[in-house]
């Protein structure tokens, strides 16, 4: 298992693990997300190229009202 | 609809888009997303902004987020809306350019409101980051319409940039106090004939917004001025019907103001009991 930070939060997941395998049970409902790993963008496509490092530091942006 | 002054449709041109209403809407601080979408429908805005934070874990969480807001915003965008979202909360040109790709990537748009601020209190922006990232979003795609104060230079070196169309704010955000500084406002439009100039934030009453439009800039970006009022949709109402009146005033021409009285009515032929003395 490797350790990585989702949202400021640490999680487990298992080694090899991808960004693409991962998201779907990390996601909230069904509005679109936009994923960081290490504060760079991972376009959607490339979520099952992107596996995970221990230590990696992952945001994942959801759409908010604002002016 | 509205003419132009040649008769045409007179469509507000920005980048791509060509658009009916020159009223630009914000999607925040909304009672309700209920609300905030029958706002924007009465409001006949065909660009709603809106951002992007981390996904709470615990849930919708109060913070504009959630399933809840996104299912109205999805549906006013697959009604015909244009999403144009901001880089708020940003403060140097590398968080807003990060933001901006965030955003490029979750709303399929390269449009982006680009905020970088300078100052938390006055939420001014900042002038040398919003350069700084305004050149890097341009040249990676983006079509960007920068958050920016009144500075005619900064404006320049934004237009130098690639923006093809410019924010100036009419007050500080949220504070509801109209056009503070009428007298550089006039100098942008006189300066930059051919950039859009929006004016975004500071709008606190449909008055506030028709002046913007009688002083010739082309449409009007608020928020807090229908999200915060007693009915929202109509508050919304309101100001478009005060966008196009004064839209309407500027293409008519306005006269031109007078330090003497001048009747309206004709002196000549006044009754024979007229200036006869008393």
């Amino acid at each position: 298992m490797i350790t990585v930070s989702v949202n400021n939060q640490p999680v487990q997941v298992a080694a090899q693990t991808t960004l693409a395998g991962a998201l779907p049970q990390w996601r909230r409902g069904d509005a679109p997300v936009a994923v960081a790993v290490n504060g760079e963008l991972v376009a959607r496509e490339d979520y099952a190229d992107c596996e995970l490092q221990n230590g990696d530091r992952v945001d994942i942006l959801r759409p908010v009202s604002g002016g | 609809m509205d003419a132009g002054v040649d008769g045409a449709e007179d469509l507000l041109c920005l980048y791509d888009a060509r658009l009916h209403s020159r009223l630009l809407l914000g999607s925040a601080r909304y009672p309700s997303p209920q609300v905030m979408r029958d706002a924007v429908l009465a409001s006949g805005a065909q660009v709603v902004t809106l951002s992007l934070r981390r996904q709470n874990p615990a849930g919708d969480g109060g913070d504009g987020g959630g399933e809840g807001v996104w299912r109205y915003l999805r549906e006013l965008r697959d009604s015909g809306c244009r999403l144009l979202p901001n880089t708020a909360g940003c403060s140097s040109a590398r968080e807003a350019v990060k933001l901006a790709e965030m955003a490029r990537e979750l709303f399929d748009t390269d449009w982006v409101k680009l905020e970088v601020i300078g100052d938390d209190y006055t939420l001014q922006p900042d002038p040398f980051g919003l350069v700084d990232a305004a050149v890097q979003l341009v040249q990676r795609g983006f079509k960007v319409l920068p958050y920016c104060t009144e500075d005619l230079v900064l404006c320049r070196r934004l237009v130098d940039a690639g923006c093809e169309a410019l924010m100036p704010w009419g007050a500080p955000i949220g504070t509801g106090r109209g056009l503070l500084n009428v007298y550089a406002l006039r100098a942008l439009r006189h300066r930059f004939p051919e950039t859009k100039l929006v004016i975004d934030a500071g709008i606190g009453a449909p008055s506030q917004a028709a002046r913007v439009m009688e002083l010739g800039f082309d449409a009007v970006l608020l928020n807090t001025a229908v999200a915060r009022a007693g009915d929202p949709p109509r508050m919304a109402r309101a100001f478009a019907d005060a966008v196009r009146a004064g839209r309407n005033a500027h293409l008519a021409g306005l006269m031109v103001q007078r330090q003497t009285a001048q009747p309206s009515t004709p002196v000549v032929g006044r009754p024979f009991w007229h200036g006869g003395g008393r």
